[in-house]
């Protein structure tokens, strides 16, 4: 049997602040498969994105084993933890996370290049991805002159620029209209399809989880996979534990 | 990247490279002036002449005066030829200029219209007796002699000459009007003794005025190049076998002696001493000199650069307003994959391009203080018949200022970029 691709083992996580320590995750097992595409809600601050982030490597695990493509988390240093960022996760976040001062071309070239990769084949390959995202014609532009549907697009291009084994989207529609989430919600589903990703969405839009796997729901910190329901008549959806 | 993120808020940026610029130009102006500055007081000090340079007279060394600057020499000696190889040979000593002179009677122009004659010459009405003085005017830059106004005659010229305050004098001319002698001409004739009635026999030049000068060289309104001197000295020499006794048994009335450095200005003296000759030098005087001029040097960099800090200070502050803004971008770069140092090294080329734009700016702005100044006081000094400033800036001001401003930038800017670069990832993921 192959590695899994994600693999969370008894993971907590506190913050401890002046009023006392809060406890954002307890106990967190989870193990997706390469290519496994799973969907998480919970409410706010309910510790969705305090697991991306230790998922992502943007913050080490307290306690317990994380093991993402086969690199336990716990081992690498702050140079490690780039190099993991840049090259077996990516990020897509609800607020696009895209730079102001770049154009898409240069949003997703940036990538590339904190990744080492040359000139000439980043050119080549910030073109090619931001083409397979539709975007051909809006390299040049800059993020406030893109619709919301497009700088996802953008950021998903970068998302994938350097073949991460792993996406991690944070609300990825939440700030789309129904269409563009659509084209966003086809967008990432067609990764794990084409490129082998595995996808880690945080999303309460019943579209966008309708293309996962699994649906995971977090609830003060536990995690628990929960089945989902249809929407209702009025577009409204909900979960349910499994 | 950093050119593009300082537009994106053009006014912080701009008022930001404005206070570099304005820091830069006072820093620029003021250690140009105060260079020029020095460089005139050192300049009316020594005459025009290295500050290494020393003078020897055609005069035994004064025991009573030895070391100081300007002794007073003892009994007249002559100097002579294999004197000043010696010279030449002295530890320390990089060039010995010999100087050559010769009396004359000089008629002005205006003045010779009408009058006596002698011997066949040119008309004697309103002549004067004066010296001509002979020195190598190619190595000017090391001779107590200054350009007033015009230029220095030919390289070996024997038919140009230049004139001193002096000679303007005898044409009823002032300083001011230095310039309307450039182009004239003046009859100048060595004499000789004549035998047995003492008659005098002259040897005329007509030579044209292409200069006028401060020269502290040798005693006379004239400057030539020694070649027409010295055939005027051995004119003169001439009349001796015929019974004149005062006629110079030598060329050399003294020489320039230039030094290494200042620090062997006594050795040399010391060297030139032991040859037999007294020699003068404002080595002390341009010591203590030196010193003032330091500290005025210093106290004016030191206002331009708390200028520069004030400036630098504004830096910092625009920049962690630009951390401040930014936490997301930060944290996004780093979700990307950016590390630390590529964070801070954001920030640092922003700084720098601000310190480079704003120094390259205020150095231009600093010159154009700096040249408006100079013509300003030269325009007051030369009124004043008094020598100009050169308005000539070192390559290594500007320059120095435009790398201090952009290094002083990145100094200013490194506190905020490692604040930036110390952001968690974590802000990327914060609403």
């Amino acid at each position: 049997m192959s590695e899994p691709s994600v693999l969370v083992e008894g993971l907590s996580h506190r913050y401890v602040r002046r009023e006392g320590t809060l406890e954002v995750l307890r106990d967190v097992h989870l193990v997706l498969e390469r290519g496994e595409y799973v969907s998480l809600v919970g409410s706010s601050g309910s510790g969705k994105s305090t697991l991306l982030a230790v998922l992502g490597g943007l913050e080490r695990p307290q306690s317990g084993r994380v093991t993402v493509a086969g690199t336990d988390l716990a081992s690498l240093n702050g140079d490690g933890l780039a190099l993991y960022r840049r090259q077996t996760v990516g990020f897509v976040f609800q607020h696009f996370g895209l730079l102001e001062a770049l154009t898409a071309f240069e949003n997703v070239e940036l990538a590339l290049t904190l990744n080492g990769v040359p000139s000439s084949v980043r050119r080549r390959r910030a073109t090619e991805l931001l083409c397979h995202v539709g975007l051909a014609a809006r390299l040049s532009h800059r993020p406030h002159e893109l619709s919301g549907g497009e700088r996802q697009r953008v950021a998903i291009a970068r998302a994938i620029a350097n073949d991460p084994d792993v996406i991690l989207a944070d609300e990825p529609t939440g700030n789309l209209d129904v269409e563009a989430a659509e084209t966003v919600a086809d967008l990432l589903s067609s990764l794990r399809r084409d490129r082998g990703c595995t996808l880690v969405v945080v999303t309460h839009n019943p579209l966008m989880a309708s293309h996962a796997d699994a649906h995971y729901a977090l609830r003060d910190g536990r995690l628990t996979e929960v089945a989902m329901q249809v929407a209702d008549p009025k577009g409204r959806s909900g979960y349910e534990l499994a | 990247m950093a050119g593009r993120e300082l537009l994106r808020r053009p006014g912080r940026a701009l008022l930001t490279m404005v206070a570099v610029a304005l820091a830069t130009a006072l820093l620029t102006a003021l250690v140009a002036i105060a260079t020029t500055g020095r460089t005139r007081v050192l300049d009316q000090i020594t005459h025009g002449a290295a500050l290494a340079g020393i003078s020897v007279a055609a005069a035994a060394p004064n025991p009573a005066d030895e070391g100081l600057d300007d002794p007073t020499p003892g009994h007249s000696k002559i100097l002579t030829a294999s004197a000043i190889q010696a010279m030449k040979h002295l530890p320390h000593v990089t060039a010995v200029v010999p100087i050559v002179q010769a009396e004359v009677i000089v008629i002005p122009p205006a003045k010779a219209l009408a009058g006596a004659h002698l011997g066949g010459g040119p008309s004697v009405t309103g002549s004067y007796g004066d010296n001509i003085v002979g020195v190598d005017l190619s190595r000017s830059s090391s001779l107590p002699i200054s350009l007033v106004v015009g230029k220095y005659p030919a390289v070996g010229s024997t038919t140009e000459v230049d004139v001193t305050a002096g000679y303007l004098n005898h044409v009823g001319l002032g300083v001011a009007a230095a310039h309307e002698v450039i182009g004239t001409e003046v009859e100048i004739g060595a004499f000789k003794v004549l035998s047995p009635d003492f008659r005098i026999g002259f040897r005329w030049s007509t030579l044209q005025i292409v200069g006028v000068v401060d020269q502290q060289a040798g005693s006379g309104d004239f400057l030539a190049y020694p070649g027409l001197v010295r055939a005027d000295v051995q004119w003169t020499a001439g009349g001796r076998i015929n019974g004149d006794t005062d006629a110079p048994r030598s060329p050399y009335v003294g020489a320039l002696v230039e030094a290494d450095q200042l620090s062997n200005v006594g050795e040399v003296r010391s060297g030139i001493a032991a040859i037999g000759y007294s020699s003068s030098a404002p080595e002390d005087v341009i010591v203590s000199v030196e010193k003032y001029l330091h500290v005025i040097e210093l106290i004016l960099t030191a206002i331009g650069l708390v200028a520069l800090a004030i400036a630098a200070l504004g830096i910092t502050n625009a920049l962690l307003a630009a951390v401040r803004e930014r936490r997301r971008e930060i944290g996004v770069m780093k979700a990307i994959g950016a590390r630390d140092r590529d964070v801070m090294r954001a920030f640092l080329v922003e700084a720098g391009c601000l310190g480079l734009v704003g120094g390259i700016f205020g150095t231009a702005v600093g010159i154009v203080i700096f040249v408006g100044i100079g013509d300003f006081a030269n325009s007051y000094l030369t009124s004043q018949g008094l020598r100009g400033v050169p308005i000539t800036l070192a390559t290594d001001i500007p320059v120095g200022a435009i790398v201090g401003a952009a290094l002083v930038s990145i100094v200013a800017g490194a506190f905020p970029a490692r604040r930036a670069s110390r952001l968690s990832a974590r802000e990327a993921v914060e609403a």
